[in-house]
């Protein structure tokens, strides 16, 4: 679904040129859930924003459903860290906001809205402001304004990390089972192992400054997974313990297995 | 309403005016102040009484002097902020003249206008707009150019165009601070409209000022300013109600 190509990004900053992204090469299955992990300031939403064509890259090329990104598509949709909705609509017309500007027939798609905040959790409050739900309720609205446009790639930036930690699992929970019942490619930036393993069927460790592709882990632990107890223990641990020791191991020496 | 709102809504700013009466009322009478510097409230109300229709009346000019030139000074304001918040390079260019017209003592404007449209409503109405139109661009502008980092993402990744994202997102984002630009303008475009009416008498309470002066009637002064402070006061609460009404969602934005 996405091949990302030798990219690479390079930002002008005032003090010369800073290198984000050093030449990545990943392809992306139809259907796959990619988590991407990395330490702050690693370029993990740099990628994803070329990937959704919101930014260039400076070298190589990213294709998404067999066409080369140069903007942003409708059938690729983005969820931010923070939930950003539109203070003054109802949660429902927050929703249908790419609707309107994809300039859909609005009527059409009110019952999938209504459909998708059934699904989340959120039918009673359709009529309701931003203001009145709370944090993760409000990133609950964003994720339905994301699946609102039925998308074939869902690009993530670390979307449940302003959320407190049993907000979050519930959350990733909930992602979790959309992934499984809609079948959505999803790129997910996080820099938290646990939702990572929780959600991932593969997991791409990027090391910092510049971004490069250190590992991609497989995680190959059936779902639905949940967090706490559950059959798979040591297999979680097993591969949480991995990416622990690639994320703190010395950034700066070249990605090959360690001894 | 719940009681407490009836009390810190209607209660307490009456109270308030009624204390700031009473003070003035005490002031005058315990300082022994001669009536011919500054009446007391009675003798104020008295001065009202004596010509209440003609009062009525010129307030009836000023206001409507007031409610033109200010929709005038919205209108253009809003649509000159839109028009810069557009356009960097007009902006860049267009910035320094309007802060420089801003500059100019209006009331050093008001011989010319006499020269230009000589009595009557048009160079008031003018004054007015040229005092209460600045604000309104200033703070346009300063909302429009808000719009959080993250609603602009919003609307880049849906590919919306220039268009859709300032009406869907940006225009809305702003109106709270364009209320803040209308409720600075709001007391402005009052005293545009006595600049232009006592150095240009012809009617209004500013010519009724003027007019006092004249005659030495200092009681019909006052109530001459006692009614363009009503005015004032019943203008900004317009548009406090006015925001409350379109912008409900921003008081929960800030708490």
């Amino acid at each position: 679904m996405i091949t990302i190509d030798g990219v690479s990004q390079t930002f002008k900053g005032r003090s010369g040129p800073v290198e984000a992204i050093r030449d990545i090469s990943l392809t992306i299955g139809d259907g796959e859930f990619l988590a991407v992990i990395g330490r702050s300031g690693c370029g993990k939403s740099t990628l994803l924003r070329m990937i959704a064509g919101l930014l260039r890259p400076t070298a190589g090329t990213v294709t998404v459903a067999g066409e080369v990104v140069r903007e942003p598509r409708r059938d690729v949709a983005m969820v931010f860290q923070k939930p950003a909705l539109l203070p003054w609509r109802s949660v429902q017309d927050n929703v249908l906001l790419p609707v309107e500007i994809f300039g859909w027939r609005k009527s059409e798609y009110r019952p999938r809205a209504e459909h998708l905040l059934e699904m989340t959790g959120l039918a009673g409050f359709r009529k309701r402001l931003p203001h009145e739900l709370s944090g993760g309720m409000q990133q609950r609205v964003s994720l339905c304004r994301a699946l609102i446009q039925s998308p074939k790639v869902m690009l993530m930036d670390e979307p449940f990390s302003a959320l407190d930690a049993l907000t979050r699992e519930e959350l990733a929970v909930e992602l979790q089972r959309i992934h499984m019942d809609l079948g959505t490619t999803i790129v997910f930036v996080t820099h938290s192992i646990q939702e990572a393993v929780l959600l991932a069927d593969r997991v791409a460790v990027l090391s910092s400054r510049p971004g490069r592709l250190r590992r991609l882990v497989e995680i190959p632990i059936p779902r639905p997974r949940t967090f706490g107890h559950n059959a798979h223990m040591d297999q979680v641990a097993g591969v949480s313990a991995e990416l622990h020791s690639l994320l703190l191991s010395d950034e700066h020496l070249p990605a090959s297995p360690r001894p | 309403m719940t009681d407490s709102r009836v009390w810190s809504n209607a209660v307490l700013p009456a109270l308030g005016v009624i204390v700031a009466i009473a003070l003035w009322w005490l002031a005058c009478v315990v300082f022994h102040i001669d009536p011919f510097y500054v009446p007391s409230p009675a003798d104020v109300v008295e001065s009202f009484l004596k010509t209440p229709q003609y009062l009525l009346d010129e307030s009836w000019v000023t206001i409507q002097r007031v409610l033109i030139g200010f929709a005038i000074a919205v209108t253009a304001g809003l649509v000159i902020a839109v028009v810069l918040a557009a356009s960097r390079t007009v902006e860049r260019m267009a910035m320094p003249v309007l802060a420089a017209v801003n500059a100019i003592p209006k009331v050093a404007l008001a011989p010319l206008l006499l020269v230009w449209m000589g009595f009557g409503n048009a160079p008031k109405i003018v004054m007015v707009v040229l005092v209460s139109f600045f604000p309104v661009i200033v703070s346009t502008m300063a909302g429009l150019s808000s719009t959080p980092a993250d609603l602009r993402e919003l609307a880049r990744s849906l590919k919306a165009s220039w268009w859709q994202t300032f009406v869907k997102v940006r225009l809305t984002w702003a109106l709270p601070q364009v209320f803040v630009g209308l409720k600075v303008a709001t007391p402005l475009a009052i005293i545009g409209a006595v600049i232009g009416e006592v150095v240009n008498p012809d009617h209004g309470l500013g010519s009724v000022i003027a007019g006092s002066s004249a005659s030495s009637d200092t009681a019909l002064a006052f109530v001459a300013l006692v009614l363009l402070a009503v005015l004032g006061v019943v203008l900004f609460y317009l548009v406090a109600g006015l925001e409350r009404v379109l912008v409900p969602w921003a008081r929960s934005l800030s708490s």
